[in-house]
């Protein structure tokens, strides 16, 4: 509709200069082409497509293409080659530019969704891909199941969701004295969870591993005491451990936000209604927190399931968690499609995770209660 | 109820000392039931620290609360059998309207089918539509709101119920509105309300008494017709609204009628003589504005003071003048003449005019 009255303003404007209709048009232009919002949010739109969502489509592609193969493309070469190890570094645009000069590839030179949708439409269709392989498969998701990649998942989810719960119950006491108890204290106490934050975190993590190394801190303490040293180092609690003390803020702050929107008159008057404290705290103070939780849980999950620093510094080798073992993938085994295939299911998990969280509770409503 | 009338709290030798600070003193306090009370004050008066003490969130530095002869001065507010309105009428934003009311009842245990039928019970009580079970808090207008927290008070089923200044946020016309539909609600349950609030036309037009506070003390009690035709002393009486004070000294007392002596006035004032006066007592003579009028050449008063018409003012159905006498303001009103058969004298911006009124017309008060 919008369109059609864009047309027609120019003979409209001639006759009826001061119509409603031809001076709303304009305005409904001028509104739109100097929206704010997309205005501002221009730059990281522009940014993000660039840095984030055009990497992570050549990753997906990257999935799909057969082993140890170094490069997207639609087509595998007429000898069947899958590697052009020259071209490592060029990604999609010069793979495809490539392909333009050979001639094999009617595609303009353009983006990978584009090309996507042209496979599906003219795949079969056009002449030129005649007799050609098309190079996508599914091996790579094929191998992980196969050769017990799945594996660094299972840990992955199983510490992520450990060290979440931990965080949740660590955390609520503290936030909520923070927003509610704490008063003028509570800026200082602010400031002590925000300061490790200013060290880096892998020096925190050197920094707990020399703690907990034998002949460490934690040895030397133990010996003074004579109490007997508990190695606790390379394994599962010690990652866990890195874990809560790295995540510790992104949990906090939200439950702290989310605690501080709950209005006190509530939950006092649960209580003036008859309320114990407990009934009150589960009835009035949790569901109305929940916003906070919610990001706080998501937050924290979804940051220790991609984490990977914890698990080498404090884990060894002995616990491989699914950042580690992408990253193995793709730098020893030099296997991009095995490696992209894992970033994929981690980034689907990560997804499914976050619409399941979200999709709990409706938080618009929530922060705009009346 | 049966006991309509009986006491059903009293207060004995409460007070409240913030450090060395007494912010709230009230010696003796009895409500009965069924009543509706209003503690009115200034901010700063004490009355919220005395609500608090009444329902429990505020532990008293001294004296007791009873309510039907038991002490509960010690009990926190959910083991008490009272409950408070808040002035953000606190309404869960999580629950449903009936959830809502149902909160007290889910808290005792009682069945679900039962809890249901409660709340549509008390829903029908507040003239709710039914269909209200199941909507959200958010979406009920602000009458809806305050009757939805006063469901939920009653579903409690309290002795007492106490108001927290829970009109005082709303607009002028919703809170009239308001008023009457809370006295409604007061006369149908026959509950104790106990209303708290910084106006005093709320409370006059809400209260069958009415306890005004003013530095942590309890001035006067009384209902709203002795209030207003007798405060207590001057703050009472400054406290009713606009109305003019004049400090003045007895000069003699000739049986009903007093003489007083009043700076900036011209030869004596005269007023009705109340117990217990001394010849050069200083005390407080008040007008009301309507008694008073503005007296053509030919009229003659008891009283009689010479004015400067400073401000004119329209308020509708009269027309007030703001005037100066020495360094006193002082209101006078007149009905405006619209429809009126006999023109008054219209005084203009700056005219100088005699003000009078009948002895009668005045209030003795003390400082």
């Amino acid at each position: 509709m919008a369109v059609s009255s864009l047309q027609s303003n120019p003979a409209e404007s001639g006759v009826s200069l001061f119509g409603a209709q031809s001076a709303a048009v304009p305005s409904r232009r001028r509104r739109w082409r100097l929206s704010p919002g997309l205005l501002l949010a221009a730059p990281i739109i522009l940014y993000l497509s660039i840095f984030f969502v055009a990497p992570l489509l050549l990753v997906v592609g990257l999935s799909f293409m057969p082993s140890e193969s170094t490069e997207f493309r639609f087509f595998l070469d007429e000898d069947g080659a899958t590697s052009r190890p020259t071209e490592v570094t060029l990604g999609i645009g010069m793979a495809a530019q490539k392909n333009a000069e050979e001639g094999v590839d009617t595609a303009p030179y353009g983006g990978a969704e584009r090309k996507f949708d042209d496979m599906g439409q003219g795949g079969a269709e056009a002449p030129e891909t005649k007799g050609r392989q098309i190079a996508f498969t599914l091996d790579n998701y094929r191998r992980i199941l196969a050769a017990n990649y799945d594996r660094p998942f299972w840990t992955s989810i199983k510490l992520a969701a450990m060290s979440t719960i931990i965080l949740l119950l660590l955390c609520y006491p503290v936030a909520h004295g923070l927003a509610k108890t704490f008063g003028r204290l509570a800026p200082v106490l602010t400031m002590f969870f925000v300061m490790p934050l200013f060290v880096s975190e892998t020096i925190r993590l050197y920094g707990w591993s020399l703690f907990f190394l034998k002949g460490g801190i934690l040895n030397g303490l133990a010996d003074l005491l004579g109490i007997p040293f508990v190695e606790i180092m390379y394994t599962v609690p010690a990652i866990i451990l890195g874990l809560v003390n790295i995540y510790l803020p992104f949990m906090l702050f939200p439950l702290v936000l989310g605690i501080t929107l709950v209005d006190d008159a509530l939950v006092a008057a649960a209580r003036d209604l008859g309320a114990t404290r407990l009934k009150a705290f589960l009835r009035i103070q949790i569901p109305l927190s929940m916003p906070g939780i919610v990001i706080g849980v998501l937050l924290t999950f979804v940051l220790t399931l991609g984490s990977m620093s914890e698990s080498q510094i404090l884990g060894g080798q002995k616990v491989m968690m699914v950042a580690h073992s992408i990253d193995f993938t793709f730098s020893w085994q030099q296997d991009w499609p095995l490696g992209s295939a894992l970033s994929v299911i981690l980034i689907t998990l990560t997804l499914i995770a976050m619409l399941w969280l979200l999709s709990r509770l409706d938080i618009d409503k929530l922060f705009k209660r009346s | 109820m049966n006991d309509v009338g009986n006491i059903i709290l009293s207060i004995s030798d409460l007070t409240k000392r913030y450090g060395g600070k007494v912010v709230a003193d009230v010696p003796t306090l009895d409500l009965r039931s069924g009543e509706f009370v209003t503690i009115v004050g200034p901010s700063g008066s004490g009355k919220s620290t005395l609500l608090g003490m009444l329902t429990g969130t505020i532990e008293p530095t001294s004296g007791e609360v009873r309510i039907r002869g038991r002490a509960v001065t010690d009990l926190p507010p959910e083991r008490r059998p009272t409950v408070m309105v808040f002035q953000s009428l606190a309404l869960f934003p999580h629950m449903t309207v009936g959830k809502n009311i149902e909160f007290p009842l889910e808290v005792k245990r009682v069945p679900k089918p039962e809890r249901k039928k409660r709340a549509l019970e008390l829903m029908r009580q507040l003239r709710l539509p039914a269909d209200f079970y199941g909507k959200g808090v958010s979406q009920c207008s602000g009458g809806e709101r305050q009757r939805v927290a006063i469901a939920r008070a009653l579903a409690y089923d309290p002795e007492i119920l106490f108001f927290d200044e829970p009109l005082s946020a709303i607009d002028y016309r919703l809170r009239k509105t308001l008023e009457v539909e809370l006295m409604d609600i007061h006369q149908e349950t026959g509950r104790t309300f106990v209303y708290v609030t910084h106006s005093l036309e709320e409370a006059m037009i809400m209260s069958d008494r009415i306890a005004i506070m003013r530095n942590g003390k309890i001035v006067q009690v009384g209902d709203a017709q002795t209030i207003y035709s007798a405060p207590a002393n001057k703050f009472v009486a400054d406290f009713l609204g606009e109305i003019n004070v004049f400090d003045c000294q007895i000069r003699s007392v000739n049986g009903k009628t007093v003489q007083l002596d009043c700076p900036d006035v011209t030869g004596p004032l005269r007023a009705p003589a109340i117990p217990g006066l001394r010849e050069g007592q200083s005390l407080c003579l008040i007008v009301r504005p309507e008694n008073m009028s503005i007296l053509g050449a030919a009229n003659l008063c008891d009283n009689i003071v010479e004015v400067t018409v400073e401000h004119e003012l329209m308020l509708g159905s009269r027309i007030q003048y703001h005037a100066r006498l020495g360094k006193r303001k002082i209101i006078v009103e007149r009905l405006s003449e619209v429809g009126s058969l006999v023109p008054a004298f219209v005084p203009k911006e700056g005219d100088r005019v005699r003000l009078g009124w009948n002895s009668d017309g005045g209030i003795l008060v003390a400082e």
